[in-house]
């Protein structure tokens, strides 16, 4: 079995990188990190590993959206459009307040799509796999995949593109369930 | 949102959505602190490593038999990723997936291009959550049913057949379930003959269409924790003591049963019990609907408790021959999902409420209205373009782009575009509608109005848990209110049914049920 420094000098970045632009949280990131090589660690003691990078992006991304779907789901569902905590990503100098409330936004809008989909949208847009690398990791057709990420993208543009007039009646504590 | 000019962009797929590329953007952007120190995450892993020894059993022993169903289904060359034994377990992807969407006999959606998927799944998902909840209004034991209760403690499987008998007619079916949270019902609706069946450790659903080999995958978690069973075989358990009245002999089927009376709330029947088995031979459940002409009575009979059961017959798999065409989200169903239905109806019959609104029929309904129903003697060419129109208006599509996909032998983007969103639509509502029906209160009041009338009550409900009511006025709005409007009387509304919590209705004592099988074609 890979030696766990070795393991984190060659791969460290691209895990750390991964779970810390999801969750923007440094406590929350680092738990992921070290879960997540915990994880593929066990995986290589039965069997080898054919590719670590990719095991561990998908270890990664899976851990990462755990956690977010934790983060977002812990308070009742607040407002239309508004995310439930305060984003802990910390203060940069040169992002514009909408940058951040963006985030806030995506963050949330990444919380709410079906496990599947997040993961294969965001190993094929942030982490550049192609769909047959999704297909292979996430043990699903290449069809199949690019299904789920084109779901994903449209679910997150539904989430995330401003309001109908239709939807801004909507009673906000209805998605409470009426309280 | 400043979506207008996103820096990201993915070389392989240029032409995301700029709402998705600013979000992508947004994540890119942000500024990485450095990682953990190595040697100090290093140490933490070695320990981890060394204090827990490894294992590769990443099964379930508890539902070996149905997780051993999935793991034998996996695709040929599945790799070490799925051996993970520490990540949340996931739904396993079955051979016959979604990829065969491409593959839809020709006549599917050919013009009427959501309603044969949706129709169906909607009918079912509501009325599987119809039967979820409709027991859990009664709750806790009396010493009366102490013996029955006991009894059922020890059950591990059920299979029984069911009517449900209500305004829109009479629907039979078949049930099965098993522990820890396996269900299936097998029924005829309205829509036509479904299968549903739902794993409840999995979260996840799955209805069947034979008629159509279409099978229709779901995921159903985040049910009101009131109305959410950890086990199916708790909802029987739950008819207990505290509400159930011993009323004597009487007979069934030619012999002597126990006649348990049920009152709590405005949820009435009686459970008729083998005193040999201490067992149910029949469960009659009559809850008032919303429109107050007469109550919803579900039957349950012919039981057969701790019957081998075969657990293949709950597998969330896609048969061989299935479809799968489309991935449904019923996660969290609310109240704003019936705002939304009505707004997908008024918006295909420019402006008119639904005569009928409940969870038996909106399947069957929206069915009715995608043929047509409301466009009188149009054309069937003048049809499909008033029709095409409004569902590019609700689902903010160009109508021409609408028209074409429509058009397309492949149906994968009819599916994705059209038939995906408005069949959410429609089952998330059709689940909600089932929650408030047979949990809650409910009541449609909206025969008649049209979109805009902003005095008019159309709906209201209230689940248990709520404070208020919440009541949906003719522009969609919602307001809350301590106490339920009045309902305008319906002009030719008959007198209310005999049935009151103070008064429970004269039951016969020999149902009038089929004797024989459920008539139910095979799968």
């Amino acid at each position: 079995m890979l030696d766990p420094q070795t393991l984190l000098q060659n791969h460290g970045d691209a895990v750390w990188r991964t779970v810390f632009r999801l969750l923007g949280d440094h406590d929350d990131a680092h738990d992921c990190y070290q879960d997540t090589f915990l994880a593929a660690l066990r995986i290589a003691q039965s069997e080898e590993v054919r590719s670590w990078p990719a095991l561990l992006k998908r270890i990664a991304t899976r851990r990462a959206m755990d956690r977010l779907r934790e983060r977002y789901a812990k308070p009742a569902p607040a407002a239309l459009g508004e995310a439930p905590l305060p984003d802990p990503a910390p203060a940069h100098p040169g992002r514009r307040l909408e940058s951040h409330e963006q985030l806030h936004q995506a963050r949330a809008a990444m919380a709410e799509l079906p496990e599947r989909q997040a993961e294969a949208f965001w190993l094929r847009h942030m982490e550049q796999m192609s769909p047959d690398q999704i297909a292979e990791h996430m043990n699903v057709s290449a069809a199949n995949a690019r299904q789920l990420v084109h779901r994903a993208a449209q679910a997150l543009r539904d989430r995330l593109a401003p309001a109908s007039p239709a939807s801004t009646r909507f009673n906000p504590a209805l998605t409470g369930g009426a309280q | 949102m400043t979506p207008n000019h996103p820096r990201f962009s993915n070389p392989q797929d240029p032409q995301l959505d700029p709402v998705v590329a600013g979000a992508l953007d947004a994540f890119q952007a942000q500024a990485i602190p450095g990682r953990p120190d190595d040697p100090q995450v290093a140490a933490a892993l070695h320990q981890q490593l060394a204090d827990a020894a490894p294992t590769n059993n990443h099964h379930n022993n508890h539902h070996n038999n149905h997780h051993n169903n999935h793991a034998s289904r996996k695709r040929v060359g599945a790799t070490h990723a799925e051996h993970d034994p520490t990540p949340k377990p996931e739904t396993m992807e079955p051979e016959t997936g979604a990829e065969d969407a491409r593959e839809l006999p020709s006549p599917f959606l050919a013009k009427r291009f959501v309603m044969r998927v949706v129709t169906p799944l909607a009918a079912a998902a509501a009325v599987a959550v119809a039967f979820l909840v409709f027991f859990n209004p009664v709750v806790p034991a009396t010493p009366a049913f102490a013996q029955v209760a006991q009894r059922l403690q020890q059950v591990q499987t059920v299979t029984w057949k069911m009517s449900v008998e209500a305004d829109q007619g009479v629907f039979e079916g078949a049930g099965e379930a098993a522990n820890p949270g396996f269900l299936r019902q097998d029924i005829n609706l309205p829509g036509g003959h479904v299968i549903n069946i739902i794993d409840f450790t999995q979260d996840r659903m799955i209805t069947l269409v034979p008629a159509q080999n279409l099978a229709l995958e779901a995921s159903l978690g985040g049910l009101p924790e009131s109305q959410r069973p950890q086990n199916f075989l708790d909802e029987f358990k739950n008819i207990d003591e505290q509400h159930a009245t011993f009323a004597g002999e009487e007979a069934y089927q030619g012999r002597a049963v126990l006649r348990y009376d049920i009152l709590r709330g405005d949820t009435t029947g009686r459970v008729l019990v083998d005193p040999d088995t201490q067992l149910p031979v029949l469960i009659e459940m009559s809850t008032p609907t919303a429109e107050p002409t007469s109550p919803t009575t579900v039957t349950m009979y012919d039981f057969a408790w701790d019957a081998p059961l075969d657990m293949a017959r709950f597998d969330l798999g896609v048969p061989e021959g299935y479809t799968s065409p489309i991935e449904m989200n019923f996660d969290n169903p609310t109240g704003q999902d019936i705002v939304e239905a009505l707004l997908l109806w008024t918006t295909m019959t420019d402006g008119e409420f639904p005569d009928e609104f409940n969870t038996w029929t909106l399947g069957s309904e929206f069915e009715a209205l995608m043929k047509g129903g409301k466009l009188g003697d149009a054309t069937p060419e003048e049809r499909d373009r008033i029709l095409q129109q409004r569902v590019a208006d609700y689902l903010n599509l160009d109508v021409e782009l609408v028209r074409e996909i429509n058009e397309d032998e492949d149906k994968t983007r009819a599916m994705e575009m059209l038939a995906e969103p408005i069949g959410n639509t429609l089952g998330r509502a059709g689940t909600f509608l089932g929650i408030v029906q047979n949990a809650g209160e409910f009541a449609y009041t909206g025969a008649g109005a049209k979109l805009g009338e902003e005095d008019r009550v159309i709906c209201w409900f209230k689940l248990p848990e709520d404070e208020q009511y919440t009541v949906v006025f003719g522009d969609l709005r919602t307001e809350l209110a301590p106490e339920p409007p009045e309902a305008p009387v319906p002009p030719t509304a008959p007198e209310p049914p005999a049935v009151t919590p103070e008064a429970p209705r004269d039951m016969p004592s020999e149902p009038t049920l089929p004797t024989g099988p459920a008539a139910l074609p095979a799968e």
